[in-house]
């Protein structure tokens, strides 16, 4: 099977093709120039290996969390060749990705997003001895104290002492989160691949169902501030219909 | 730093000096009410900088870019954006190419900027209608933008 | 291209709160143009939030595709081009209708055209009319006040433009004083039908030799005379103002316009944008035409075609498609896009 991966939800472009003969994978490290290069990498992979877009059979993207903007580039683009080609969607989560590029068992596995102002986008994950991996935090958009107090909990029930951390732009928090743990047995380390890999959420395709196409948007794990603020006055009215055709 | 000026020439005129002593990626964060004479002094600040085309507002496209004065100008109007949706302007993209940067609304993103702006408070001295004087209040945070108000006190703007 | 082939452009537009996608031939002919609206979701927060606009743009943006093809009873083979706003807007939000539309191209091999979101607006007339040039139009929106010449049907120069506050932006900036929802243009456009001119509001820049306009200052007056009788206790007519505001808006627009048609002498005057669809404008510039210049084609756009709208981008785009000017696999959002200043 002919499969198609992309992910523009962090600073990386990660785009990988899988083919009958092997899996490829282009990566850009160019976090504000997605919608430039997305299009231009994807016809590039696909010339390579000799196949154009409509002979692939799926499209898997990385339906986020991540920068809102970019995390629609990649969505937006995916979900629009699937629907017009009549391809199968498949959307994967940025944190289970940059899990993946950790295989520990020993460790619980934390992919973290930086989201500003001390805040994350973040999950934690345990991996077994045949490379299975189980979610062991749900994703979350949560501050530094907070992800720290719940990693700690985590970590002591699952008996785990050692935690690594899997995310962009780590190195200048890795003496912060270690400082929070000095006090504890759990030794803290960043992983050595901290970026997002399109060909792991190809690896990962015969866990995920195809998604409804038109329905299918962002994982942002956030209100936007605006709606926040606007359903503290008036209550929450999330199945109204906003959006209408006229 | 504070003085009045006592009308939208002196306003201009306070913006021609700012817009002469302004260096890339000086960021001006400006508050004032409707009317109490903002957009005079992007303008002033514009002429300075060379700036030709007129300086429209920037409250629906949330930025607008004048790009061929001596150092390039963004006029953002931060009044629609939010907490988090950074993004969707891409800030960072600005910073990068040098420019002077006068940022209408700054409260609304305010811990996402960087600890190195210069922000100008103007006020209405009284509720008259024709009221043309105002006070200006300037705080400087970060060594460039004090050393840039020591250089304002040298002028006739100073308080 | 042979006279009786067809060209058929599949045109996208999300720069701001609107979502739209369209099946347009040969730049005159609509064969749908379906919009989605996010007024009801902004209204909630007095204006437009650019991070909700891009959210419900991902929403609905496959659906629409679907329904413009359907409604339009063709399939993709049938395109010949795909056709996307570039800019100017808000930088999210066109950027969903950029990535959508390069998914179209890509997957069926088109030709990719950019397109301008102004140039749209204007050439929603294609759908109306046949324009003849050199045209004139008058260009009044939310972000933009603008005369535009156009020599040829590819060139497009300002002539005159506003030096502050957009029209549109006047009607939403002194609606929120009146306690009006947002959008507060048609609203006020109704109230000013009901009260009579007892304000006297500044027309800025009537006698200047030039064709600029200038709103800022009549929205100062506005607000400090609102304010002015909050302070003393006074109740003012809310119609009365929404009349002399208005009033004061369309008696510059006119007259601007009649002043650069009289010099440039266009073939044709088009009237453009989301203001287009005013009332008050459209019969005081129809008035004024008719009378200085009886023998002018103007075109004004039913209502549906003065909003955001993809067909309009397909008709500019038809032009670009014959100019063979075509954008590639690259092509981002441009904001702050504008047209050349005359002489730039």
């Amino acid at each position: 099977m002919n499969v198609l991966a992309m992910s523009t939800a962090t600073s990386q472009l990660s785009v990988a093709l899988q083919t009958a003969n092997r899996t490829v994978e282009k990566n850009r490290t160019d976090s504000r120039n997605h919608s430039i290069h997305l299009m231009p990498t994807i016809t590039h992979i696909l010339e390579q290996e000799n196949l154009k877009l409509n002979d692939i059979q799926a499209v898997v993207v990385a339906q986020g969390p991540g920068s809102y903007t970019g995390v629609r580039i990649g969505v937006t683009a995916a979900k629009t060749m699937a629907k017009v080609l009549n391809k199968k969607l498949y959307g994967v989560s940025t944190l289970a990705l940059l899990a993946r590029n950790v295989l520990d068992s020993e460790a619980l596995i934390v992919p973290v997003i930086d989201a500003r102002n001390h805040n994350f986008f973040a999950s934690a994950y345990s991996v077994d001895e045949e490379g299975h991996y189980s979610e062991q935090l749900k994703e979350q958009h949560i501050d530094f104290e907070g992800l720290v107090n719940q990693l700690r909990s985590k970590a002591v029930k699952l008996g785990k002492n050692k935690l690594i951390f899997v995310g962009e732009s780590l190195k200048e928090q890795q003496s912060e989160f270690s400082d929070l743990f000095s006090k504890t047995e759990v030794k803290i380390e960043v992983a050595k691949d901290n970026l997002v890999h399109a060909e792991l959420a190809i690896s990962m395709l015969d866990q995920l169902t195809p998604e409804n196409i038109d329905l299918f948007v962002p994982e942002y794990l956030r209100k936007t501030q605006a709606e926040t603020d606007w359903a503290k006055t008036n209550g929450d009215h999330d199945g109204n219909q906003y959006v209408e055709e006229v | 730093m504070q003085f009045v000026t006592q009308d939208e020439s002196q306003t201009m005129a306070f913006g021609q000096q700012l817009g002469q002593l302004v260096t890339p990626k000086t960021l001006i964060l400006l508050d004032g009410d409707l009317g109490a004479g903002k957009t005079t002094l992007t303008k002033g600040i514009a002429t300075a900088l060379g700036v030709k085309r007129p300086i429209k507002s920037p409250t629906f496209t949330i930025v607008r870019e004048y790009l061929k004065g001596r150092l390039p100008l963004f006029h953002m109007d931060m009044y629609r954006l939010e907490d988090g949706d950074m993004s969707s302007i891409d800030l960072q993209s600005y910073f990068d190419q040098g420019p002077v940067i006068v940022m209408e609304w700054s409260v609304n993103v305010l811990d996402q900027l960087p600890e190195d702006y210069l922000r100008i408070k103007i006020e209405r001295l009284d509720n008259e209608i024709d009221s043309t004087k105002r006070h200006f209040i300037l705080e400087a945070i970060g060594e460039k933008n004090n050393e840039l108000i020591e250089e304002l006190k040298k002028t006739s703007f100073s308080g | 291209m042979s006279e009786t082939e067809q060209n058929l452009i599949l045109a996208f537009e999300t720069s701001c709160d609107e979502t739209s996608v369209s099946v347009v031939k040969n730049g005159t002919e609509i064969l749908s143009n379906m919009i989605a609206t996010q007024v009801k979701s902004h209204q909630r927060f007095g204006g437009v939030v650019p991070e909700v606009a891009s959210r419900h743009h991902v929403e609905i943006i496959t659906m629409l595709i679907t329904e413009a093809l359907e409604k339009a009873g063709v399939t993709y083979q049938d395109l010949d081009a795909v056709a996307v706003t570039k800019g100017p807007g808000l930088v999210g939000a066109l950027l969903i209708g950029i990535s959508a539309a390069k998914a179209v191209a890509m997957a069926y091999n088109l030709p990719l055209i950019g397109t301008n979101h102004i140039a749209g607006h204007i050439k929603a007339a294609n759908l109306v009319d046949k324009v003849e040039y050199p045209a004139l139009a008058l260009v009044v929106s939310g972000g933009h006040t603008e005369l535009v010449s156009m020599k040829t049907p590819s060139d497009y120069e300002i002539i005159g433009d506003t030096r502050d506050d957009a029209a549109g932006e006047s009607y939403d900036k002194v609606g929120r004083v009146m306690g009006i929802n947002y959008p507060a243009g048609k609203t006020i456009d109704e109230m000013a039908h009901q009260g009579s001119e007892t304000f006297d509001f500044p027309r800025a820049m009537m006698k200047e030799d030039n064709y600029d306009f200038s709103f800022s200052g009549l929205k100062s007056a506005f607000i400090n005379t609102v304010h002015h009788a909050d302070q003393v206790g006074e109740t003012l007519d809310k119609n009365d103002l929404a009349t002399s505001f208005q009033s004061a808006v369309v008696e510059v627009l006119v007259h601007k316009t009649v002043k650069a048609i009289a010099e440039y002498q266009p073939k044709t005057f088009i009237l453009a944008g989301g203001v287009a669809a005013n009332q008050g404008l459209r019969q005081a510039l129809t008035e004024a035409i008719n009378q200085q210049f009886p023998d002018l084609k103007v075109i004004i756009p039913p209502l549906r075609l003065c909003g955001d709208n993809a067909a309009m981008i397909g008709a500019a785009a038809y032009q670009q498609f014959l100019d063979q000017d075509f954008s590639d696999m690259s092509l981002n959002a441009e904001p702050g896009l504008e047209f050349p200043y005359e002489g730039e």
